[in-house]
């Protein structure tokens, strides 16, 4: 797991010619920053309730056990 | 030995880490259909079922995360996928679960811990929310299969 998400990352941040293209994809559509930003939504929205039903499950084992 | 250097391939890394996302978050929804399915036939269960189901909400998010967070980068290298009517039609189906999901834990999940008590007694309560919850988890399953099938479209052609 720790390889994929190494190997994730570091190929995605060497891969300088990637920013032309979604620079070019933002100027022809405006639907590429509408999909961006809605992942962005998703991703902290996920963070919220991760972080709301983690700290909901261990209130709940501190209380009842 | 084995070669391990193609995992440092961001195009091999990235989609092999977006199946393990749609494993954890798919398995948790079909296990939460399959739980209250069950709650359904064998209604003495409702207080258990309340007390484990943030569990599998839980594991439904950390899914949608790592999906969200691989599907961004993916979006990121093929930024010309945008033009691609099989992605819209995915992302629109992406908004149909992620909307459903909040639904459940903002308006169901609550509501569910609430009623579970009366769960026995099949309380007019009881029978709406059944209705309400079922429809929830009809749009959950069909969109996550229509999110698979059209991923792997995308995928391959």
């Amino acid at each position: 797991m720790t390889i994929l998400i190494l190997g994730a990352g570091l190929g995605v941040a060497e891969d300088d010619e990637q920013y032309l293209h979604i620079e070019e994809a933002l100027e022809e559509s405006p639907l590429t920053a509408f999909v961006l930003a809605f992942n962005g939504l998703i991703i902290l929205t996920s963070l919220y309730f991760i972080i709301k039903i983690s700290v909901e499950v261990w209130r709940n084992h501190i209380i009842h056990g | 030995m084995v070669d391990l250097t193609p995992l440092f391939d961001p195009y091999v890394a990235l989609p092999i880490l977006h199946i393990i996302g749609i494993v954890i978050a798919v398995g948790a929804v079909i296990i939460t259909d399959v739980v209250n399915g069950f709650l359904h036939l064998r209604p003495g269960f409702a207080e258990w079922d309340a007390k484990i189901a943030p569990l599998f909400s839980l594991m439904v998010w950390t899914g949608f995360l790592i999906l969200s967070v691989t599907g961004t980068l993916m979006f990121l290298m093929q930024p010309q996928l945008i033009h691609d009517t099989l992605f819209h039609a995915k992302m629109l189906f992406v908004a149909a679960v992620f909307f459903n999901g909040v639904l459940l834990n903002v308006w169901i999940t609550p509501n569910f811990q609430e009623i579970s008590e009366e769960w026995e007694e099949r309380t007019e309560r009881v029978k709406a929310f059944e209705v309400i919850a079922g429809l929830a988890a009809v749009v959950s399953v069909i969109g996550w299969m229509t999110i698979i099938v059209l991923g792997y479209l995308l995928a391959n052609t």
